[in-house]
């Protein structure tokens, strides 16, 4: 435990080391992550958590897990599967996420894969993942993800190193490295039989968010949320999604998303689904 | 209760007894508690049967005394808690006259109970100590104050204000004003309430007594807060002391962009000034002013932390001329942070032309001469080796064509001037642009081209203006005049004749300054669609901007963001775009983003906040 700490603490110090701006990655491609505002790193939420935050993937037996993400009026697309299995309090899981653009205009794909191991006690939970980056300006790229969940009675609280080490080898004349920033998430939840309230922080990319879950029945909820970033210029994104759980084995889950929509007429990103399936029922 | 209303019947008779009265009086009339005085007397003096009432509005009671009275009677009456009292003297006379009067006093009064406090300080400095002063609300009433300085140099914190009864507050103090060492001041700070008891209403919260003795670094001021690189920043300040101190040595510190510096001053005389010359864009901050003195064989120091800044911006000087229509006058407009040298060369002539500062521009007025030739103004610089010259031409016209200097021409009719007249024209160069870029409603297309005369012509001159087919892209009919009102461009009913071929606008007008622009010019009854929006490169690999374009089919408002994978807002940009135009919408610079994948969306419409059309394309970035 205090080599982690250590490492934990090492990591941290090299987050103050920045070189600019955050990796610009598609970092909520999960339609529940969307609807929750993403502030899904407090969740345990299966595979999809690799995603997320590692820690969150220790849950049930494990499963699979995909998702369509269709972003600005389509013309970014992203997949992201994901897999999961239970070896007593080890949790072992891999994903896959494929970022492209829609239309001949511009002919990009990026590719992250992943691998990630968590290990869960009753109230705690660590995990880490390491993603490889491939695509067509990547000629490769790596990043590690360290992640915590703390569970005391009806509250939630997570805390998540992101992309520390983070360096990718871009394909320019001649090739350049670009090195980014750890970033450090912070993330509360609560959660009883009425509802389910999760949030979190990025101190380094500036972004938050906030999701609430509404269970109506034993499998179905509405879920809600909202994420922002504060930067030169201020976004925001209000959500609202469905989500059937658990149903035979499956969850459901569908996000619809409004992207500043005070300046735009149009939804930019307006349609996301995704579908997990838990191992066990 | 009962006695009180048989009082009250009493007085209520009018009873008149000529030259026969009694006065009854209370002392204080105000009190928080202990002893009022009632004396009651009569005039003439009489002895009489005699009764006193003394009403309690608190517990709602009467007392009554039944004195022997000869003439004068003195109760002394003591008063113990919060209440209202009503006293009553009664006389009958030997021939059953009554007479009577009444007196009032209170304990239901606001009062105060200060802790003053008395700050001597024997050593005036740029730091005087602070104190802070409790109050106690002790009347039974709400004390209300308000604060001040006497005289002024002491700050009271709060200045005014309320305490319930039975509640404390406390006050700040702090010497603010200028002390000059040599000098004794004595400050009170006070605090005035409606406390009403005679003497009472003002409190002293605390007195200072300063001096003599004492080292001040005051006032303290820097030249400026905004300059150009090259400029000096000067500091100025003056040190006052008392004789029995002796300077040893003056220190200051300053901060640039790139370090500190620190220069020494001859500690002699009582004013000083430091200077910093502003080599490098940034922030220049006096830090610090350190005094060493010599004061009763001890030596010391003091420090002194102004933090006064200023900013250094790399400001290239420029200077505009505007002829005045009407008149021979020119008016000259310099904008450079450091003071420029105006002076003008008419035909073989030099004059010096002052100019008066407002802001940071120069302003500087000329009338030329009567004689035909060139007319250059030039516009030097303090500190600096740049150089801005201007020129304009004079021509004595009897009618006939007017040359420009770019190859354009203006024909002046005979009959536009009765006599021969001096006509000066001056042309001002532009920067070609290669496409319109939206960014503004007014877009310059040509050169701007004053004509003008202390005489009013009485006929049009012919006007040719020439364009680039680039920079109006093919929109001929959207080239519109423009002329100079006022020093504002402002747009002409003049309807112009384009001729395509020649890239060249003709158009009748008299005196003025003329200039062909483009505007777009949304229009509500328009929906304007997007026929194409795209980023050259599409794939950014290596250094460069991202440059995105966007065409219309109507003039229209647009809005644009760039956004990261996030969702998060890297580039925004909002302007007008003119239809069937490649208008230049925006230009990422893309050093302070990530490489990646972005998107671009942009949103159109004929209002500046109602789009009724959005499209998105992404671009890679891959420095």
């Amino acid at each position: 435990m205090k080599k982690i700490t250590y490492i934990f603490i090492l990591l941290m110090a090299f987050s103050v080391i920045t070189f600019g701006d955050v990796l610009d990655e598609l970092d909520n491609p999960s339609a529940y992550g969307i609807s929750m505002g993403g502030a899904l790193y407090t969740v345990y939420a299966g595979s999809q958590s690799i995603a997320y935050n590692p820690a969150g993937m220790a849950n049930g037996e494990g499963g699979f897990f995909f998702s369509h993400v269709e972003h600005y009026l389509g013309v970014v697309r992203n997949d992201f599967l994901a897999g999961s299995l239970n070896a007593g309090n080890f949790y072992f899981g891999g994903s896959m996420q494929t970022t492209r653009t829609a239309e001949n205009y511009l002919n990009y794909s990026q590719y992250i894969f992943s691998g990630a191991v968590a290990y869960r006690t009753k109230s705690i939970s660590i995990g880490t993942d390491i993603n490889g980056f491939f695509g067509t300006d990547i000629v490769n790229g790596f990043s590690m993800d360290l992640g915590g969940i703390f569970q005391t009675g009806n509250y939630t609280f997570a805390a998540v190193l992101k992309n520390a080490l983070a360096s990718i080898t871009w394909q320019s004349t001649p090739p350049t490295v670009e090195n980014y920033p750890a970033e450090i998430i912070v993330g509360v939840g609560y959660s009883n039989s009425s509802f389910d309230v999760n949030t979190f922080v990025n101190f380094t990319s500036k972004e938050f968010g906030a999701g609430i879950e509404l269970p109506l029945t034993k499998f179905f909820s509405i879920v809600g949320g909202y994420k922002g970033s504060i930067g030169a210029q201020v976004s925001n994104a209000f959500s609202t999604g469905l989500a059937i759980k658990n149903y035979l084995g499956f969850d459901l889950f569908v996000s619809y998303t409004f992207i500043d929509s005070a300046s735009f007429g149009q939804l930019l990103n307006p349609f996301t689904v995704s579908m997990n399936y838990n191992f066990g029922g | 209760m009962k006695k009180l209303l048989f009082l009250t019947l009493l007085i209520s008779i009018p009873i008149f007894a000529a030259g026969a009265s009694v006065i009854l009086t209370a002392t204080p009339t105000f009190l928080l508690s202990g002893t009022v005085t009632l004396t009651m007397i009569s005039s003439p003096t009489i002895s009489a049967s005699a009764v006193m009432a003394i009403y309690n509005s608190s517990t709602n009671s009467t007392q009554l005394l039944i004195p022997s009275f000869n003439g004068k009677y003195i109760l002394n009456y003591d008063v113990n808690g919060y209440a209202n009292y009503r006293a009553q003297g009664i006389l009958r006379t030997p021939n059953s006259t009554i007479l009577s009067n009444i007196a009032t006093f209170t304990s239901d009064i606001p009062a105060a109970s200060v802790q003053s406090t008395i700050v001597y300080i024997p050593f005036i400095s740029n730091e005087l100590p602070s104190c802070v002063v409790s109050v106690k609300s002790i009347g039974s009433k709400t004390l209300s104050f308000t604060n001040f300085s006497s005289p002024t140099g002491l700050s009271i914190n709060p200045l005014s204000g309320q305490i319930p009864s039975e509640e404390s507050a406390t006050f700040s103090v702090k010497p603010t004003g200028i002390f000059i060492p040599g000098n004794n001041y004595t400050l009170d700070a006070v605090m005035k309430t409606n406390d009403p008891r005679s003497g009472l209403s003002n409190y002293l919260l605390a007195r200072y007594i300063l001096g003599p003795d004492g080292l001040v670094i005051t006032p303290i001021s820097i030249s400026g807060t905004s300059f150009g690189v090259g400029s000096n920043l000067s500091a100025y300040f003056s040190i006052y002391y008392s004789n029995d101190v002796a300077l040893s040595y003056i220190y200051v510190v300053w901060i640039t962009p790139q370090n500190s510096q620190t220069s020494a001053l001859s500690p002699s005389g009582n004013d000083f000034s430091s200077s910093v010359n502003m080599t490098l864009p940034g922030t220049y901050t006096l830090s610090k002013i350190i005094v060493g003195y010599v004061y009763k064989n001890q030596s010391l120091q003091m420090i002194v932390n102004p933090n006064l800044s200023a900013r250094a911006v790399n400001i290239i000087p420029s200077m505009n001329i505007r002829l005045v229509n009407g008149t021979r006058q020119v008016v000259v407009n310099v904008s450079s942070v450091s003071t420029p040298t105006i002076t003008v060369k008419d035909v073989s002539n030099s004059y010096f032309i002052p100019a008066s500062k407002i802001g940071q521009t120069w302003v500087g007025t000329y009338t030329y001469n009567n004689t035909p030739g060139n007319v250059t103004i030039m516009s030097t610089f303090l500190n600096t080796s740049s150089v801005i010259s201007k020129s304009f031409t004079k021509y004595m016209v009897r009618g006939g064509n007017i040359t420009l200097s770019d190859g354009g021409w203006v024909t002046i009719p005979n009959n536009a001037f009765s006599v021969p007249s001096i006509v000066a024209v001056y042309l001002e160069s532009f920067s070609p642009q290669d496409f319109y870029t939206g960014y503004s409603n007014f877009n310059q297309v040509s050169d701007a081209v004053s004509i003008v005369s202390a005489v009013t012509p009485v006929a049009s001159f012919d006007y040719n203006l020439y364009f680039f087919n680039q920079t109006v892209n093919g929109l001929f009919g959207d080239i519109k005049i423009y002329s100079l009102q006022n020093g504002n461009w402002q747009l002409s009913t003049i309807n112009p004749n384009v001729e395509v071929g020649m890239q060249m606008v003709n158009f009748e007008a008299k005196t003025g300054t003329y200039a062909l622009g483009l505007t777009a010019q949304a229009q509500h009854n328009l929906s304007p669609s997007i026929i194409s929006f795209w980023s050259i490169p599409s794939n950014l690999v290596g250094n460069g901007n991202v440059y995105f374009y966007l065409t219309v089919n109507n003039d229209c408002y647009y809005k644009l963001y760039v956004y990261d994978m996030r969702g998060r807002i890297v580039g925004f940009q909002s302007g007008m775009a003119v239809a069937s135009n490649r208008n230049l919408v925006y230009t990422l610079n893309p050093s302070s983003i990530s490489n990646g994948l972005y998107v671009a969306v942009i949103g159109i419409g004929n209002l500046t906040n109602a789009f009724t059309q959005t499209q998105s394309i992404p671009f890679a970035i891959s420095k």
